[in-house]
């Protein structure tokens, strides 16, 4: 009688896992797992910064303005405590957007006043940290993508039914997730242009 | 009206889902070379094609190159790392794939990384490859020679000769400045001295050593056409947007 027992009990479960009663929690690590990715690539960004500020100066201390422009946002946005709820918390994910999006203003204020600075341009080190940079911001804009869709899954599973059933029995604390508003200057990562002719 | 509210949901999550699909309208992967943009004749296909297949079985490497008539409004980097995962470059689990992608039109070229290769094929490596060795080709109007030329690269730096690269460039670089005149100078003087010395009955050999590099496009002996020439596809690798780009 306990065998049979088990055995439906097993047969229920199998069931059930197919008609979606595990969508949530999947898709709910799914999402943190690209939302680690997305600041892990801010992060990056944000450890290029100093190299770089470093190189520019040792060239074009004049700038002083657009330099620290760059060195305060770069402390605003690593300084920054994100709770740990930060994408079901949509006051604290406007912050932190904001926050890399002011960095990615000033660097691509700092990365147009180069072109000014032929010595600076031809540096190695300069082009080196360059054409790093340019590949972290591609790499950010990948994986804010990929966190976008992420989000959009999990959020639609929560709100379409019957994952919005399964989440009101057994998630009821599931949140539908923040997701990146396209900010007309963080949409495009400031443009490295390495085709201008370098004097 | 309960359940016609459930309906408009049901019918917004899929008119969502549908937008989260909206993608380019991409080339599909039928070789490891792709010439949507008819830049490339019959013969440079094959001979391409084949080099990379070879390439594949040799080093394990999937290495393909398209060339696209539009990029349709997408930023390069974008089009290129989106048609990366399309196509599925590389191994599943190394994703240890390469894309050269070229936009004749727009006058862009981009090299796509997999996670696997980031390391090796590093984004300066890669910006390095694009400056030195495609853009001067397809400034020309040489996407041929530049397609070779940059697998060429990617095949060295892939396979730990990146120095090599670096120096080329470095070379190439030193003696393109103005400072050639006085290395001219120089040699004539010598080459003067070593007239005088030979006349004077002294043989100096001189070491054959003339540093010009060739253009390199080691084209991967004509025949062994696959026959058949079956589909090619991706082995299920993904990329995180490692590579660079450069325009022309």
């Amino acid at each position: 009688m306990r065998l049979v027992q088990i055995v439906f009990l097993f047969a229920v479960a199998a069931l059930l896992s197919g008609c979606g009663i595990n969508n949530v929690p999947t898709y709910q690590e799914a999402m943190k797992a690209k939302w680690s990715d997305v600041q892990n690539q801010y992060q990056r960004r944000a450890d290029l910064i100093p190299n770089l500020v470093e190189t520019v100066k040792g060239y074009a201390a004049q700038e002083k303005d657009v330099l620290t422009a760059v060195v305060e946002a770069r402390a605003k946005a690593t300084q920054m405590t994100l709770p740990a709820d930060i994408i079901t918390n949509p006051e604290a994910f406007k912050k932190f957007q904001e926050a890399q999006g002011q960095l990615s203003g000033a660097l691509g204020k700092l990365l147009s006043i180069t072109e000014a600075y032929p010595d600076l341009k031809s540096n190695q080190n300069f082009l080196a940290l360059q054409s790093q940079l340019e590949g972290t911001e591609n790499r950010i804009s990948v994986s804010r993508r990929d966190y976008i869709e992420a989000v959009q899954v999990y959020n639609t599973e929560l709100r379409t039914i019957p994952g919005r059933w399964w989440a009101s029995w057994f998630y009821p604390d599931a949140k539908p997730a923040e997701t990146f508003a396209a900010e007309p200057n963080a949409a495009t990562p400031p443009k490295v242009d390495f085709n201008k002719p370098k004097v | 009206m309960a359940k016609l509210r459930i309906i408009l949901v049901i019918v917004a999550a899929f008119w969502a889902a549908s937008f989260a699909l909206a993608e380019p309208n991409f080339p599909p992967l039928t070789a490891p070379i792709v010439d949507d943009a008819g830049v490339l004749d019959q013969d440079a296909i094959t001979i391409i094609g084949n080099r990379l297949r070879d390439y594949e079985t040799q080093s394990g490497h999937q290495l393909a190159v398209a060339t696209v008539r539009s990029l349709e409004g997408y930023e390069i980097r974008d089009y290129g790392n989106q048609l990366f995962r399309k196509w599925a470059l590389g191994d599943k689990k190394k994703n240890d794939g390469v894309l050269i992608l070229i936009a004749p039109n727009e006058h862009k070229v981009s090299i796509e990384v997999g996670y696997g290769l980031e390391g090796d094929l590093t984004d300066a490596m890669s910006r390095i490859i694009i400056e030195n060795a495609m853009v001067p080709r397809f400034k020309s109007g040489d996407y041929l020679g530049g397609i070779h030329a940059g697998i060429d690269d990617i095949e060295k730096v892939v396979g730990g000769q990146g120095d090599e690269i670096v120096q080329r460039v470095d070379n190439q670089s030193a003696f393109s400045n103005q400072d050639v005149l006085p290395f001219i100078i120089l040699f004539i003087i010598i080459v003067f001295i070593l007239i005088n010395a030979s006349r004077g009955g002294r043989m100096i050999v001189i070491p054959g050593g003339g540093g010009f590099t060739s253009g390199n496009s080691s084209f991967g002996g004509g025949g062994g056409f696959s026959g058949g020439g079956g589909g090619w596809s991706g082995g299920g690798g993904s990329s995180g947007g490692g590579g660079a780009s450069g325009g022309w």
